[in-house]
C-alpha cells in the first residue's frame, strides 16, 4: 500500500522549484547564492487596467485616432505623458492618468495597464540557484535539516531559531515573548491564545513554529505579517519527538521558514529548513513509498496522534475499537508499547 | 460487438479502484475489485501509479492478467485470456474547477449557469451580470487575478436582444488576449444562439471557445443537458492539464475520461427510465472531493455536485456552511465542541485517516449526516413540485434510494449506515435503501455507453446491499399518538401486526432473501405516499439487512434542545436498529 511520507531529517539535500503563477521577470542568475528572503522573480499578480477612449478624448472619429497617437503598444509612460494629440485649435490631448504601459490599441481605444508594485517571489530557502525557469522562477538547492509541516500562513521568514519550550507540549503565552526575541524565529509546543500572535507581530518576530494551534486562531494567523507554521495540526497536539529534538539541537542557528500551503496536487508543503551548506546530505527521495517493517512512522490521528514509532509488522486487516475493519500495522511506540494502527493513519518519516 | 470483459477504473481523491466485470454462465457479473490510495502529491506525482497498483491488486485477486509484456494494457482480450475487451475511467480527484460566470440576469440565465456548473466539481469565483456595478476594466482585472479554469457566458433568449451579452463578453475576450496560452481559461458560450457567430469572432482567436445550446432559450425553458455534455468534456480537458497522468490514462482508455459525478448520474437516470417508478430515484455519493446528489424523475435528471460538502481536504470549510451545533447535535457521546472542531480541521489535513476510537467514529458519522443533509437541501429547490412530494420542505417520494461512499460502506455495521441515511435524508412514504458497498455505480454509468446489457445484468445481481425498506408516515400529531397500523405477512405465512406511535422508530425483521406483503393503514390523515393523506394500501417488499424500518419520528426530524435528553434519544434509536 502506498504511504504518505514527510521529512523530519537532520541532513538532506533539498531542491525546490520556486515559480511565479504568472510570467514575470527573473532576478537571479544560475550559480548565484541566495538567502531565503531574497527575491528571485517578480511579476504583476493583481494588474489594474484602464480603457482610454482616445477618439472621445480628442473629439475625433475612430478612424482618425491612429494619426494622433504619440505612442505604440508596449510603451511605458509616466503620469501626465501625452498619449495622443494635440488636436485642433484647443490642442486637445489625452494624457496618461497614471504611470503605466500601453497594452493594446484598437477601435479608437487604448487598453492601459497602470503601474503597480510587482509581487516578488522569495527564494524560500537559503542555497544556490541551480536552474533558471524561463519567465517563471528558479530552482534553489541547499543542504540542511528539513522539517515539513501541515499548515502555513503563506509567508516566508528567516532568522535565528529560539526554542521557547522545555517540553514538546508547552503552551506559549504572550508574556513569554519579549523584546529580546525581536527578529528571531520562535518554536514552541502549542498556541491557544490570539494575544500570542498579535504580540509576535508587534515585536516583531520573524517566524513562529508551533506543534499545533486552535483552529479558531487561523484568521488571525493569516492576518499577521509573521510566518506561522504548524508541524502537527490543530488543537493541542504536542510536537513529535523527532521535530522537537531537531529544533532543540539547532537552537540559535539560522532557519528559513516557508509557510506555504500544503497542496497535494502541487506537491508543496510548509517547511522549515536549517541550512548546513558545509555538510553533505543524502539525496531526497522522489519515489513512491510503501509500508514495510523497520520504517520510522508518525501516527496522524488519535489515539497517539503525532507520536513517532517503528513499524514492526504489517498484520493485514484488523478491527479497530471503533469497529472499523482496515489494513493495519503493529507499531512500537515511544513508550515501548506496541499499538495496532491503521495504515491510513500512518506516514513514513524520512 | 458488445464487450464481454470490462475494466473500469475510478480515480477518487483518496482511493483508486479497479473494477472487473465479465460474463459468467451467460450473464454479466461483477467479478472483483482492487483498491489503492490515489497517487498524487509529493513523491506520488502521477495518478497512473495508483491506477496500476489498484489493477495489480485486482490481478492478485482475480488471477487475470491485463498488461502485456510491454507493460501496456492489452485491448481487446487475447484468446489466451490476457487483457480486457473494454476499458473506461471515471475521475473525481482534483481541486474544484474555478469558474467565472458572465450573464445578464441573476434570477434567470445566471441561475441556470450556476446550476450547470453545479453538475461538476466546481467553485464559482465571480459572477458578472448586468447589475454588476464594476467598470469593464475592473471585471477584466478580476478575471486576470482569478485566472479561472472556466468562464461560462450565458444570457439572452434565442429571439432576444444581442448587444448586452456581447458587451458583457468583451472583458472576457480582453482577458484571454492578455493571458498566456497555458493560463487561458476554457470559455463556454451557452447563450443566445443567434450571436454564436459574433461570439466566435470576439473570442474564437483569443480563447479556448466551446459552444453549447442556450441554457435559457426562453424565459420559461431551461435546458442544461446539452451544455452539461460540453462541460463534462471541458472538465476532462482541464484535469488532463492539472493532474499528471490523466492525459496518459485517457490514451489507455482510448476515449475521454468521464467525471465520476456524470457517470453516477447516468446510472440514476438509466434506472429512472427502466424501473418505471412513479416516484423519483435518488442516488447519493458521499465522497472526499464532493457529495453528489443525482435524482431522476421519469428520466428527468437533477444533478448537484457539492465540493463544499466533501469529506476530504475541504472539510475545514464545512463550518462556513453550517454552525458546529448542526454537527454536534447528532453526537450522543459527551464530546467537547472544541474536540469536534479540531477533528474537522485535522481530518482535512489527513482525509484518508480512519477513526480508531468510538469517539472519533461518532464525530465522523455526525459529520456525514450533516454533509448529506446539506447537499440534499441544496438540491431541494430543483426537485419537481407537488406530484412527487408531500410538501416542498420535505424530501420527495423516492423509490429506491441508492447510496455509496466510504463513510457509508466502511461503517462498522449496517444499522449505523442505515441510521445515518434516515437521519440525514429523512425520507418520506415508503422507500428502499440500497447500499452500493462495492462502489459500482459510477463504473456502471461509465460502462453504460459500452454495454447496456451488462449494466442491466449487474443491477439485477446481489452486487448491491439491500439495507431495508423504510416506511415514513408524514403528518402532525402529539407524541405517542398512534399514526400507522401495519401488518406484515411473510411469504412463509408468518405475520406481524404493529401499531406505530408518533415519535417512535421501529424495526420488523425480514431477512435477505425473504419477501412479504405490507398492509399499511395510516391514521389521523398521515401520508405514506399512497396517493393522498390517510390513504393506505398494500406493498410488496423484499427482505434486507434490517428488514422493515418504520420511522414515525416526524418530518422534519426535530431533536430535543436539552443535551442529555437528546443523547438519550439518539442512543435509543441506535439500539432499535442495532436490534
Amino acid at each position: 500500500m502506498f504511504a504518505t511520507s514527510r521529512y523530519i531529517s537532520p541532513i538532506v539535500n533539498i531542491r525546490r522549484e520556486r515559480t511565479l503563477p504568472i510570467p514575470g521577470k527573473i532576478l537571479v542568475r544560475r550559480g548565484q547564492s541566495v538567502n531565503a528572503m531574497d527575491p528571485i522573480a517578480e511579476g504583476i499578480l493583481n494588474p489594474k487596467h484602464l480603457v482610454l477612449n482616445i477618439a472621445r478624448g480628442l473629439g475625433v472619429s475612430v478612424g482618425e485616432v491612429d494619426q494622433h497617437l504619440q505612442c505604440g503598444e508596449g510603451v511605458q509612460l509616466l503620469k501626465g505623458d501625452i498619449i495622443a494629440g494635440p488636436v485642433g485649435r484647443s490642442r486637445r490631448v489625452v494624457r496618461a492618468p497614471e504611470s503605466g504601459r500601453v497594452i493594446q490599441i484598437a477601435t479608437g481605444k487604448i487598453l492601459y495597464e497602470i503601474e503597480t508594485i510587482p509581487f516578488q517571489l522569495k527564494a524560500g530557502l537559503s542555497g544556490n540557484v541551480v536552474e533558471i525557469i524561463s519567465n517563471r522562477g528558479a530552482v534553489v538547492e541547499t543542504t540542511g535539516a528539513l522539517i515539513q509541516g501541515v499548515w502555513g500562513n503563506e509567508l516566508i521568514g528567516s532568522g535565528n531559531l529560539v526554542v521557547r519550550a522545555d517540553t514538546s507540549d508547552e503552551v506559549l503565552s504572550a508574556n513569554k515573548l519579549d523584546t529580546s526575541l525581536r527578529g528571531t524565529i520562535v518554536a514552541v509546543g502549542t498556541c491557544e491564545n490570539e494575544d500570542v500572535l498579535k504580540t509576535a507581530e508587534s515585536l516583531p518576530l520573524r517566524g513562529l513554529i508551533f506543534a499545533s494551534m486552535r483552529p479558531d486562531l487561523i484568521p488571525t494567523a493569516v492576518e499577521i505579517k509573521v510566518p506561522v507554521i504548524l508541524i502537527e495540526g490543530y488543537g493541542n497536539c504536542p510536537m513529535n519527538a523527532a521535530a522537537f529534538e531537531l529544533l532543540t539541537r539547532n537552537n540559535g542557528h539560522t532557519v528559513c521558514v516557508n509557510a506555504q500551503a500544503w497542496d497535494r496536487y502541487k506537491g508543496t508543503r510548509p517547511e522549515i529548513v536549517i541550512p548546513k551548506l558545509h555538510l553533505e546530505g543524502k539525496a531526497s527521495t522522489d519515489v513512491i513509498m510503501s509500508f514495510c517493517p523497520d520504517q520510522t512512522v508518525r501516527v496522524t490521528r488519535a489515539p497517539n496522534a503525532g507520536q513517532i514509532g517503528r513499524l514492526v509488522n504489517l498484520i493485514g486487516y484488523a478491527v479497530m475499537p471503533s469497529g472499523i475493519r482496515t489494513q493495519a500495522a503493529e507499531v512500537l511506540m515511544e513508550n515501548d508499547l506496541v499499538n495496532v494502527v491503521p495504515l491510513a493513519n500512518l506516514e513514513i518519516l524520512e | 460487438m458488445d464487450a464481454n470483459s470490462i475494466l473500469i477504473v475510478d480515480v477518487g481523491e483518496i482511493s483508486t479502484r479497479a473494477l472487473l466485470f465479465d460474463v459468467v454462465e451467460g450473464h454479466y457479473r461483477f467479478i472483483a475489485s482492487g483498491i489503492s490510495p490515489t497517487s498524487f502529491g509529493a513523491h506520488q506525482y502521477n495518478i497512473q501509479d495508483g491506477v496500476r497498483a489498484a489493477i495489480d491488486q485486482l490481478v492478485a485477486i482475480s488471477g487475470r492478467a491485463f498488461f502485456g509484456e510491454d507493460g501496456q494494457l492489452v485491448l481487446p482480450c487475447t484468446p489466451d485470456g490476457v487483457g480486457i475487451d473494454a476499458f473506461a475511467v471515471t475521475l473525481s480527484a482534483g481541486p474544484p474547477v474555478e469558474v467565472v460566470i458572465v450573464g445578464l440576469i441573476e434570477k434567470i440565465d445566471i441561475e441556470s449557469a450556476r446550476r450547470l456548473v453545479k453538475t461538476t466539481y466546481s467553485r464559482v469565483m465571480d459572477v458578472m451580470s448586468l447589475n454588476d456595478r464594476r467598470a469593464r476594466e475592473a471585471r477584466l482585472d478580476s478575471i486576470l487575478r482569478i485566472r479561472p479554469d472556466l468562464i461560462v457566458i450565458v444570457g439572452g433568449f434565442d429571439d432576444g436582444g444581442v448587444l448586452s451579452v456581447q458587451r458583457l463578453a468583451e472583458p472576457v475576450g480582453l482577458a484571454c488576449s492578455l493571458l498566456t496560452n497555458e493560463q487561458k481559461p476554457e470559455v463556454l458560450f451557452a447563450g443566445n444562439q443567434s450571436i454564436q457567430g459574433d461570439i466566435r469572432s470576439l473570442l474564437g482567436k483569443s480563447a479556448n471557445l466551446h459552444l453549447a445550446p442556450n441554457l435559457r432559450p426562453s424565459i420559461d425553458v431551461e435546458q442544461l443537458n446539452p451544455a452539461q455534455v460540453v462541460v463534462e468534456k471541458i472538465v476532462t480537458n482541464i484535469r488532463k492539464r492539472q493532474i499528471p497522468g490523466v492525459a496518459e490514462l485517457a490514451s489507455w482508455a482510448g476515449a475521454d475520461i468521464i467525471p465520476t459525478s456524470e457517470a453516477f448520474s447516468r446510472i440514476i437516470r438509466f434506472l429512472s427510465m427502466t424501473l418505471e417508478s412513479n416516484k423519483g430515484i435518488l442516488g447519493i455519493d458521499v465522497g472526499a472531493s464532493a457529495t453528489t446528489i443525482a435524482a431522476s424523475f421519469c428520466g428527468s435528471l437533477v444533478l448537484n455536485v457539492c465540493p463544499e460538502f466533501g469529506l476530504g481536504s475541504n472539510l475545514d470549510e464545512l463550518l462556513i456552511n453550517m454552525p458546529l451545533s448542526d454537527i454536534t447535535r447528532w453526537i450522543s457521546l459527551d464530546i467537547a465542541d472544541d474536540d469536534v472542531r479540531n477533528y474537522l480541521f485535522n481530518k482535512s489535513l489527513y482525509p484518508s485517516s480512519l477513526p480508531v476510537e468510538e469517539k472519533d467514529l461518532a464525530i465522523e458519522q455526525a459529520v456525514a449526516r450533516q454533509v448529506i443533509r446539506g447537499a440534499i437541501k441544496k438540491a431541494f429547490k430543483r426537485f419537481p413540485d407537488r406530484e412527487f412530494k408531500y410538501t416542498k420542505h420535505l424530501l420527495p417520494w423516492f423509490e429506491p434510494i441508492i447510496v455509496t461512499g466510504s463513510i457509508l460502506t466502511q461503517s462498522p455495521s449496517v444499522d449505523q449506515t442505515a441510521l445515518m441515511l434516515i437521519d440525514s435524508l429523512q425520507p418520506t412514504g415508503a422507500t428502499t435503501l440500497v447500499l452500493d458497498h462495492n462502489h459500482l455505480l459510477p463504473a456502471l454509468g461509465a460502462a453504460a455507453s459500452i454495454n447496456q446489457l451488462m449494466v442491466v445484468h449487474i443491477l439485477d445481481t446481489d452486487a448491491f446491499m439491500h439495507l431495508g425498506t423504510v416506511i415514513t408516515p408524514v403528518g402532525e400529531a402529539p407524541i405517542g399518538t398512534p399514526v400507522l397500523r401495519i401488518q406484515m405477512i411473510r411469504d412463509d405465512g408468518q405475520d406481524v401486526n404493529l401499531e406505530i406511535k408518533y415519535g417512535n422508530l421501529e424495526m420488523i425483521s425480514l431477512p435477505v432473501g425473504q419477501k412479504a406483503r405490507l398492509q399499511l393503514h395510516p391514521l389521523h390523515l398521515f401520508d405514506v405516499g399512497m396517493g393522498a393523506p390517510g390513504r393506505g394500501g398494500a406493498l410488496r417488499v423484499m427482505g434486507g439487512e434490517l428488514g422493515v424500518i418504520i420511522d414515525a419520528r416526524g418530518r422534519p426530524l426535530k431533536l430535543p434542545d436539552d443535551r442529555d435528553e437528546r443523547s438519550e434519544l439518539l442512543t435509543k434509536w441506535r439500539r432499535v436498529l442495532a436490534g
